[in-house]
């Protein structure tokens, strides 16, 4: 009964249902399932399957984004009790990610984001224009093990830079490892900046925050 | 390819998104004049009601002439031939070494190459010149391209600094009644879905108040910023597009404005926009109808691939975007020569192979002259069953009319072999190398002219 409940939740990712994935988590909850289990028994199941099913190429962006959307929504009926809970969430990673100031393009930044939630990571999405002060807020606030920062246009491409110079001015250069990415940029220009991290598409992406965080 | 009633539907869905959902216009000033002429505003989001687009519609000419530094440079865009422009916008440059971000040094040999061009008639901006800083940069790429070649270019007008310096550098060269004609060429994007960016709209209003052609570009990618489905991309471009022509002609009434559409597929694998693929072709066949039969110009197609070299793919898929840019009848095309990786690199080899493409096309195009010189009669009778025409005075006169290509191979096996055996990509390199050797900068600007230039650019 209890499989069943687990496999239900893991094709509520699949299937990308975020309704049904926030009722589901309700019911275990209900049931007395324990969170922790109820995330990592049900519902990562769903979305690691989504994962593979990604990369043999049977699945793509709209399943792998409909399937985050789902985690999220069970996550976010899971958080209280796994908040009171003494393991919390086992995340991959805590990230945020955002479109620098002067820019609103958003659409590769919002892929992802979505990616890695995939993977597993908690993820703050800040949105578009972000002001260098903005980002550093954020940083103070979440605490994250990776920052993200993404440009389409040369002419906003130097804000990575002020946004990497804002984290050393305010001492929180050490504490978190940038990533860059967008169009125009390449690995030399986050070289250049003192960037940690840089992908060309959202795969890499995933792929280079995992190395930088030392996990599989 | 698409039917008259497609259009139609495809036109009142873009209507009914500007009524419905509406448009974010970032820039106050745009914002400020949809309302003050009865758009309904709510923060930034404005809906449009269609006697807003009717009305713009009726103002916006088919056509118009930009004006170049020489009345041979005029260029009319609208009703005639389509208007060539090299690749823009690219940071990227893909040469014997590989990829990089670009230099000053390359786009002044970009400029070199589209001066010597026979079928580019307007510098698309490359190349970006990323060893200049960000606050020099408009005005060394003004220098480059004013004393590069008399052929008018593309200005960048995304920053507050590249408007000042596309309209200080054309009052220059111009005068202070420059704006009088129209004279730059611009191209602004929107934000799809359904946005304009402040500096769009700034850069938007300003132009079209100076009565300069503005041409809007859009690009959504189906399945992230549009619908995956053709007719729904064509409508949210649509809808973008009848926005921009709606400030344009609220701006100033009659203002040229030239409908941009660049939207295709987004990868469904990695979210990257695609622009080689057969989709994008029937995308400008769409969007040339649709502006043409609302009697707006069309700026639409390219040579456009996603190859990363100038090999097979690229050939491929520029022959065919190019074809069917041309034969749709778009007015103006950016990205006619040179372009790789969708939009984001300039390669000069595959610049001298679209060139060429671009006049082969042209030829294939020409009208057939049908005539009692063409028609031979009298040399068919004169040489009668059996003979051949290689001796008549006929085959002299008109021998060599066909256009000739040191580029492509006409040669038999044996002596292409015996010659190097080599492929096409090799060639434009020797072609490349060869062109910018003899290139030799014009000097027609006016001394007085070029030192304010030199001045106001360099120093």
């Amino acid at each position: 009964m209890t499989e069943e409940l687990y496999s239900q939740m893991a094709q509520a990712v699949i299937d990308g249902e975020d309704d049904t994935a926030a009722e589901l988590a309700q019911k275990g909850l209900d049931a007395g399932l324990p969170a922790a289990d109820i995330l990592d028994k049900g519902f990562v199941k769903g979305i690691e399957e989504v994962g593979d099913l990604f990369g043999r190429g049977e699945f793509f962006l709209p399943e792998l984004v409909q399937g985050a959307e789902a985690m999220k929504a069970a996550v976010a009926v899971l958080q209280p009790a796994l908040d009171a809970s003494k393991e919390g969430r086992k995340a991959t990673g805590i990230a945020v990610a955002g479109t620098v100031a002067g820019d609103i393009h958003e659409i590769g930044k919002t892929i992802v984001c979505s990616m890695l939630s995939a993977a597993g990571f908690e993820v703050t999405d800040v949105g578009c224009d972000v002001a260098p002060e903005a980002f550093v807020a954020k940083v103070k606030e979440v605490k994250p093990d990776l920052l993200l920062l993404s440009a389409l246009l040369t002419t906003t491409m130097p804000n990575q830079q002020k946004t990497i110079e804002a984290l050393k001015a305010e001492g929180l250069r050490d504490s978190v490892k940038v990533m860059i990415g967008g169009a125009p940029t390449t690995r030399a220009w986050a070289d250049e900046i003192g960037a940690d991290g840089y992908a060309e598409d959202a795969i890499e992406a995933v792929a280079a925050a995992k190395g930088l965080l030392g996990v599989a | 390819m698409i039917e008259q009633a497609g259009l139609e539907r495809i036109h009142a869905a873009g209507l009914r998104l500007l009524d419905e959902v509406g448009v974010v216009v970032l820039d106050p000033d745009a914002l400020a004049l949809l309302a003050a002429r009865g758009a309904a505003v709510e923060g930034q989001r404005v809906r449009l009601d269609e006697r807003l687009v009717a009305a713009a519609l009726a103002t916006a000419p088919p056509g118009y002439t930009v004006a170049g530094r020489r009345a041979e440079r005029d260029l009319r865009v609208g009703g005639g031939e389509s208007v060539l422009a090299g690749a823009s916008g690219p940071a990227f440059i893909i040469d014997r070494a590989g990829r990089r971000h670009g230099t000053l040094a390359d786009v002044r040999d970009a400029v070199a190459l589209t001066h010597l061009s026979r079928t580019v008639d307007v510098y698309g901006q490359a190349i970006g010149a990323l060893d200049v800083p960000d606050e020099r940069r408009p005005q060394a790429i003004a220098w480059a391209c004013t004393t590069g070649t008399d052929k008018p270019w593309r200005v960048d007008v995304t920053t507050e600094l590249e408007l000042q310096v596309a309209c200080d550098v054309a009052e220059i060269v111009y005068g202070a009644d420059w704006h009088e004609r129209p004279r730059l060429w611009v191209v602004i994007n929107s934000t799809s879905p359904l946005q304009l960016s402040a500096e769009a709209g700034r850069a938007l209003l300003r132009l079209a108040r100076l009565g300069q052609p503005v041409c809007l570009a859009v690009c959504a990618m189906a399945g992230t910023t549009g619908p995956r489905t053709l007719a729904g991309l064509l409508a949210v471009q649509h809808a973008e597009l009848l926005t921009g022509l709606v400030l344009t002609q609220l701006a100033r009434p009659g203002c040229p404005f030239l409908y941009g559409a660049t939207s295709s597929l987004a990868s469904m694998r990695t979210g990257a926009l695609l622009m080689g693929v057969p989709e994008y072709w029937a995308l400008v066949e769409a969007a040339v109808a649709l502006g043409h039969w609302l009697g707006l110009p069309v700026r639409a197609g390219g040579a456009l691939t996603d190859a990363h070299l100038a090999d097979a793919q690229a050939g491929v898929e520029s022959a065919l975007a190019l074809e069917a840019t041309l034969r749709a009848g778009a007015d103006f095309v950016l990205h006619a020569a040179g372009i790789l990786s969708s939009f984001n690199s300039f390669s000069p080899t595959k610049f001298v192979i679209d060139d060429e493409l671009a006049g082969a096309l042209r030829t294939a195009r020409r009208p057939l002259v049908v005539d009692d010189e063409t028609l031979a009669l009298d040399a068919l009778g004169a040489v009668g069953p059996g003979g051949t025409l290689l001796g008549h005075d006929h085959t002299r006169r008109h021998a060599r009319a066909a256009a000739s290509s040191s580029l492509m191979c006409r040669e038999t096996y044996e002596v292409w072999l015996a010659a190097g055996g080599d492929d096409l990509a090799a060639r434009a390199w020797r072609r490349v190398d060869e062109l910018l050797a003899a290139y030799q900068p014009p000097d027609d600007l006016d001394p007085v002219i070029r030192r304010q230039l030199k001045e106001y650019c360099l120093e």
